[in-house]
């Protein structure tokens, strides 16, 4: 019987389900978190105007038998504590942050946002993962093309900003089942967060930031905990309060 | 961490154990498959098999992007009652290729392949612009591809076909819009035109 | 037990029918909530409800959603009239997919897919489909089913699967046909579905010996299928016993109602859509090479009234990609026919202008590719039949 990492769907709507298995798989297994940086300053004007696409931040419970449950309340909680820290912390780095209304993206804000979650699923496999690509030898050259700069006068940004976020908490009962588990010799996942931002150049579609997370890094469930999480999110992003 | 490395541990045993998971690189120039020859600029990639677990084994599939982003899928020598994919699945019932094949039947075959391979009723799939070409002395056909699919970008491609000694060769070329199709198209339509049947050597006796 | 139920009661012993082994108020259940109901405050209840409403939200936007008015707004009309005083808690979708398949949330979202527009023979069999599954709604089996689905120890994972499987959307080749038994409700919950789905069509003034046709077309059906392959999301296979469904149904609504009426009637309403937007509906059908079936239902839509030149187009369309022996002649009949009628699609002529080509026919072929051209000036594929036009018999 084939294991389930194994049995990859070739078509490209199933092959970002397996990249996602896999997402989590790679992020529940490294304690440090995963984080690399491209690092594009000098297109970063003063007050740089970020446009913060509709994140994609979602919280489970976990359940004894591993079924994740959504939560809505978490999740509305997350969402919202995000927005808010998001806001500050762009504050706090001398952007303007501007918010894209979900329920009144344009044709092409929708499509840019599907592609834009095929590159970052793309990203964490074929940059991340391990299975890189050998004629990008190492570079970081992912886009999302120049047709984007549509939005950007749309919404008279300069970036875009997605995020995408998954919270899956451990029960009581999964608690439980995992300490069995390890006392049996089996491996199980506990519970994990994990997600990535990207930030999009908007005049020219290229991703300049790109950063992934993976445990540990806070509570977005709690005002304190989103404003960790969003510095840790948005470590080393580029802003342009001179620090040199 | 122990529970880390027990986690890093099962990762990693989980992930050898499928065939090889490596991308490699396509060299540039002529690349042979069976009779089929293509000559590739650089910049693509051979996808390993866990990837692509619908492709034939006679196939290649390369991407320059990643394989969510644009794909080249070469599939030489299909014979009469074989279909252009596998799957698992027998009540998928991917059409066959027939030897007696007219254009607008490998058109037809094309499009109700690719609609089982997104799943049917997750994505529509037309084509357009069927024309015909002459790859090297054989005469075949090409034509365009739009797919439309649910939570993923849209895809657009080119296909060229054509039939010698009774066997399809084909070669696919699916990338996400916007831009990707933009991007790579030039190249692939270049090495779609280019595709051609090794003439093969005598051996002097 | 109400007095309704009594008299039914009372009436089907003295028939000396057999009574079914539920619940006595099986066939007289009624609503269990009120119209512009909200889910309570019970955890699990909340957090699925926000995912399927997540759903909605990317539904809205779906490539795969079918926007034109006249169909919407004929689909709309029916869903209001067989839901009553629910009429404005349920928000209809309309998707393209060639299943037959109809169903609905604890939201009160419904999804239709153009195959079950394309299996009705009269609006009235619409309406038995639509009451059905608004009765598993305001009898709650909908929100009992999440409910179910998170006992399932399968995991898989990500939140799409999960509301794909719920909202009978349909997933790729293989994907998780496992999951499809989570669709399925149980017999009670369906016996309740098929008889208080009756009595709202009939409420509604649509014909509730429908309701029972539906089942027996889906058998038919099943029948001609030559490979009796699954269709994905198959209503059919998470609404299982048909017969003896359909069985039951009969013999209730015929003796609550009376007899059926000498034939059906496909009504007009039905017959335009069909006709206006036949091409489209009919299209996604033959990509799925199931022949058998759309040979069933081409036959329905010409008893039904449909235009008989486009019928025949696509009987022409089935035979040529079904192939069989004798297939290319039936097929190049009913491309003619089509043609005689009057309405073909000027690829009527260009496929028989392909299959002249296979039958040795060049004059021929040539003659109706000219005819495709002419009557399709901006044909895409231009290029190709221009190169078998210069190219001259071969």
């Amino acid at each position: 019987m084939q294991h389930p990492i194994c049995k990859a769907r070739g078509n490209p709507a199933g092959s970002r389900l397996f990249f996602t298995t896999v997402l989590a798989m790679l992020i529940s297994a490294c304690a440090p978190m995963n984080v690399k940086q491209v690092d594009r300053l000098t297109t970063v004007e003063e007050h740089p105007r970020i446009l913060l696409m509709p994140p994609d931040i979602r919280y489970y419970l976990l359940t004894a038998g591993g079924v994740p449950e959504p939560n809505a309340e978490w999740t509305e909680a997350a969402q919202t504590n995000f927005t808010e820290a998001v806001t500050d912390y762009a504050a706090s780095i001398g952007s303007d942050l501007k918010l894209a209304d979900k329920t009144n993206l344009s044709q092409a804000e929708i499509d840019y946002e599907e592609l834009h979650s095929a590159v970052g699923f793309t990203i964490l496999s074929n940059y991340f993962g391990s299975a890189p690509l050998p004629s990008k030898n190492g570079q970081f050259d992912w886009s999302l093309g120049p047709g984007i700069s549509a939005i950007g006068e749309d919404h008279d940004a300069d970036y875009a900003l997605y995020v995408y976020y998954r919270d899956y908490q451990a029960s009581g009962g999964r608690i439980a089942f995992a300490v069995l588990a390890a006392a049996a010799g089996a491996a199980t996942s506990v519970g994990s967060e994990s997600g990535f931002a990207s930030l999009i150049d908007l005049r020219t579609g290229d991703v300049v930031w790109f950063n992934v997370v993976s445990s540990g890094s806070g509570e977005l469930r709690k005002k304190e905990g989103a404003a960790a999480v969003v510095r840790t999110l948005f470590k080393d992003i580029p802003t342009n309060t001179a620090v040199e | 961490m122990k529970k880390t490395a027990v986690l890093l541990a099962l990762a990693a045993a989980l992930i050898s154990a499928c065939a090889t998971m490596s991308y490699q690189s396509v060299l540039p120039g002529v690349n042979t498959l069976g009779e089929l020859q293509v000559t590739a600029d650089a910049g693509w990639n051979l996808a390993p098999a866990y990837a692509t677990p619908n492709a034939t084994s006679k196939s290649q599939t390369w991407t320059r992007d990643g394989l969510l982003l644009d794909r080249l899928i070469i599939i030489p020598a299909v014979a009469d009652g074989e279909a252009l994919f596998k799957s698992r699945d027998p009540a998928a019932a991917l059409p066959p290729f027939r030897a007696s094949m007219l254009p607008n039947e490998i058109e037809e075959m094309t499009e109700s392949t690719i609609v089982k391979l997104f799943g049917e009723g997750s994505a529509v799939v037309s084509t357009e612009n069927l024309r015909p070409w002459g790859f090297a002395e054989h005469r075949g056909v090409m034509f365009d591809i739009a797919v439309t699919v649910t939570e993923s970008p849209d895809y657009r491609g080119m296909v060229g076909a054509f039939i010698v000694g009774d066997k399809l060769y084909m070669i696919l070329f699916l990338a996400a819009t916007p831009y990707y199709y933009d991007k790579h198209i030039a190249s692939v339509e270049a090495l779609i035109k280019g595709a051609a049947i090794r003439v093969p050597t005598v051996p002097t006796a | 037990m109400n007095f309704r139920a009594f008299v039914y009661f009372a009436a089907a012993a003295l028939a000396g029918m057999s009574a079914p082994a539920y619940s006595e108020d099986i066939h007289d259940v009624d609503h269990k909530i009120p119209p512009g109901y909200k889910p309570e405050e019970s955890r699990d209840e909340k957090g699925l409800w926000m995912e399927i409403e997540e759903y909605e939200l990317a539904l809205n936007k779906s490539a795969l959603l079918v926007r034109d008015p006249e169909i919407n707004n004929y689909l709309q009309s029916v869903v209001c009239r067989v839901a009553g005083d629910y009429c404005s808690d349920v928000r209809v979708y309309l998707v393209r997919n060639p299943g037959f398949n109809a169903s609905m949330t604890a939201t009160g979202m419904m999804q239709v897919w153009t195959g079950l527009l394309v299996r009705a023979s009269s609006t009235d069999e619409l309406a038995a489909v639509i009451g059905h599954e608004i009765a598993h709604y305001t009898r709650l089996h909908t929100l009992e089913r999440l409910r179910k689905l998170k006992s399932m120890a399968a995991r898989g994972s990500i939140f799409d699967l999960g509301v794909a499987i719920l909202t009978g959307y349909s997933t790729p080749i293989g994907q998780a046909s496992a999951m499809l038994n989570v669709l399925a409700f149980n017999r009670e919950q369906e016996s309740e579905a098929d008889f208080l789905g009756a009595r709202l069509v009939a409420e509604a003034g649509y014909d509730p010996h429908a309701a029972y046709r539906v089942w027996e077309k889906i058998i038919a059906e099943e029948k001609a299928a030559i490979d009796k392959r699954p269709e994905p999301g198959i209503f059919s296979k998470t609404h299982p016993d048909a017969g003896v469904r359909a069985a039951e149904l009969k013999a209730w609504v015929s003796d609550k109602w009376g007899p059926p009426d000498q034939e059906e009637t496909a009504d007009e309403a039905l017959v335009t859509v069909m006709n206006n937007h036949y091409l489209f509906l009919m299209e996604d059908m033959i990509d799925t090479n199931r022949f058998g079936r759309t040979e069933e239902l081409l036959k329905r839509h010409a008893a039904m009234g449909v235009n008989p030149s486009l019928v025949r187009y696509f009987y022409g369309e089935m035979f040529r990609q079904r192939g069989a022996d004798g297939d290319t002649e039936l097929a190049m009949a009913a491309y003619r026919h089509s043609i005689e009628g009057g309405a073909a699609p000027p690829e009527a002529y260009k496929n028989l202008g392909y299959l002249y080509l296979k039958t040795d026919n060049p004059a021929s072929a040539q003659e109706s590719f000219r005819d495709y051209l002419a009557r399709n000036p901006d044909a895409s594929d231009r290029a190709m039949i221009e190169f078998y036009l210069e190219e001259g018999p071969q």
